[in-house]
């Protein structure tokens, strides 16, 4: 019964009280979720490198 | 108007330009879903443990300027020092702006949503790149040069651009939950973690975690030692503290008001609408915390600029800063800098008592204040929430089946637990902070808050994988 009524009187989807509509598909450059996990990894390995080989 | 449709149609074109999380386009499993989630914050922490490039020799790693990295998941000198700070700046901005009706959007239109997204995004871009500048530029890491600043500046830019991507591949359908909800709770688990089991020795000759700190007091016979320790160290003070506070707001958490509600239709079907004491949870204590920590940055940019020496009376209203040589940071030291940051540990409390109540008065004053906007934002306002229940064929038993009849009587009990719950996190934020609660007050009360989320989520997650009609019934559009 309550998880029927919350059906009806929904809750806005907040995220640390940021209102985000991520639902919305919207017009921007899409990036498939590897590359972005790919390109994250590859600023750290590229820092930890730079920091090792050339300090400046 | 004509001016404003062009603004629109401008940054209709960036929008067009600014990189996004292409949709699942299909049903993730609950397995695959974690295994998003876990990957984006196993990067995320990483990128908290690599220091960044240029960083002179010798800075120390990870020791805040303020309490306030625990809300934007930051940890200064490594890849994440600015951390989630520019998204939830600039989804805050935005969020104001549309709310004070200074930007006319229109959320309830699906385009309108689009944009609101780009726009934030576009905009927690420019925050990052005016905030890594005015990092470099007000000396944040010590003295560096101009090929250090600008390798600094560069890789602080590309991963906040990452960061945010890694947010949006989370809450986009690939994860679980919010990918800046993960990032805080991580950084506050991790700062536990820390508090409780580290195995470095402080200045004061004792082990940082307290359990170990505890078995070396129990062994030399002095545990009156470790009851109270100098600089804000993990303390038995602080070890209760926190247990306290756990127990605490999960019970409070669980507080709420049942309001009886019916089918108009269907005699007899009741049930009950919950109105939650943190009725507006955790959303004042951040917008606050982002308005004080602008505060103290904004402030640090004007000091190290115009005001070095302190010297200048109107400035030092702002703030007064000096760099800690120990902390590798700036901190601040006077004004309304030194204000917006707790005092952290028994200690500092008594060495400055008015700062600890001032501190507390604003973080109090701000909560209440945004969480009486919030509602009013966000649709958890009576007038909503009475709008929902009666198009939702709802009735509360013995009153007229009118809109503004429902959120009178609703709105008697929201108006109270408004008030009441943003004076009661404001009031908890800032004193667990002064017994040294590990992990931060805020910290705190944040993990709670969004462990409960993800643990709904998870429920109804598992809910809708076995029996995939049950689910759609149990919340999912």
């Amino acid at each position: 019964m309550s998880a029927k009524k919350r059906k009806e009187a929904p809750m806005p989807a907040t995220a640390a009280g940021l209102l985000r509509f991520f639902e919305d598909e919207s017009t921007g450059v899409k990036v498939r979720p590897e590359i972005v996990l790919g390109a994250s990894a590859a600023l750290i390995v590229a820092v930890l490198i730079l920091r090792a080989l050339f300090p400046i | 108007m004509s001016e404003k449709s062009s603004t629109r149609t401008f940054l209709e074109k960036i929008s067009k330009i600014l990189p996004e999380i292409k949709k699942p386009g299909r049903k993730v499993g609950l397995g695959e879903k974690l295994v998003w989630t876990a990957l984006a914050l196993i990067i995320y922490t990483w990128m908290g443990h690599t220091i960044l490039y240029g960083l002179p020799q010798g800075t120390q790693v990870g020791q805040s300027p303020a309490l306030l990295n625990v809300v934007f998941a930051q940890k200064t000198g490594t890849l994440i020092t600015l951390g989630i700070g520019p998204i939830v700046t600039a989804g805050l901005i935005l969020q104001l702006l549309v709310g004070a009706e200074l930007i006319k959007l229109d959320l309830s239109k699906p385009e309108d949503r689009g944009l609101f997204t780009s726009m934030s995004k576009l905009l927690a871009i420019v925050i990052a790149l005016f905030q890594s500048a005015a990092y470099v530029y007000a000396g944040f890491f010590g003295p560096t040069n101009a090929t250090q600043n600008i390798a600094i500046f560069i890789q602080l830019v590309a991963a906040t651009i990452l960061i945010m991507l890694l947010d949006e591949l989370v809450q986009k359908g690939w994860g679980l939950g919010s990918g800046i909800s993960l990032f805080i709770v991580a950084g506050v688990a991790e700062e536990i973690f820390v508090a409780l089991f580290s195995p470095i020795i402080l200045p004061d000759q004792a082990y940082q975690g307290i359990i170990l700190a505890s078995i070396q007091a129990i062994f030399t016979g002095n545990l009156p030692s470790i009851l109270v320790r100098q600089g804000g160290y993990p303390d038995l003070v602080g070890l209760f503290s926190t247990i306290f506070l756990v127990l605490a707001l999960i019970y409070i958490e669980a507080i709420r008001v049942e309001i009886p509600i019916s089918y108009a239709k269907f005699q007899g079907y009741r049930a009950k609408y919950p109105v939650k004491l943190l009725y507006v949870s955790n959303v004042p204590i951040i917008f606050a915390t982002t308005v004080f920590s602008n505060i103290f940055y904004l402030g640090s940019l004007i000091w190290s600029r115009f005001n070095p020496n302190n010297d200048n009376i109107f400035l030092n209203l702002i703030g007064t800063y000096r760099f800690d040589e120990q902390l590798g940071t700036v901190v601040s030291t006077g004004g309304l800098a030194y204000y917006v940051i707790g005092p952290r540990g028994i200690a500092s409390v008594l060495q400055d008592p008015v700062r600890a109540v001032v501190h507390a008065a604003l973080l109090i004053v701000f909560a209440v204040l945004f969480a009486k906007f919030w509602v009013q934002v966000s649709g958890l306002a009576p007038e909503k929430v009475a709008e929902q229940l009666i198009q939702a064929g709802m009735q509360v038993p013995g009153f007229r089946r009118s809109p503004e009849v429902i959120a009178a009587v609703i709105g008697k009990y929201i108006g109270t637990v408004t008030i009441l719950g943003g004076l009661l996190i404001g009031l908890v934020a800032s004193v667990a902070d002064y017994v040294a609660v590990f992990g931060s007050g805020i910290g705190i009360l944040l993990t709670i808050g969004i462990l409960q989320q993800y643990y709904q989520l998870l429920i109804r997650e598992r809910i809708s994988e076995m029996y995939p009609g049950l689910g759609k019934l149990l919340g999912r559009e």
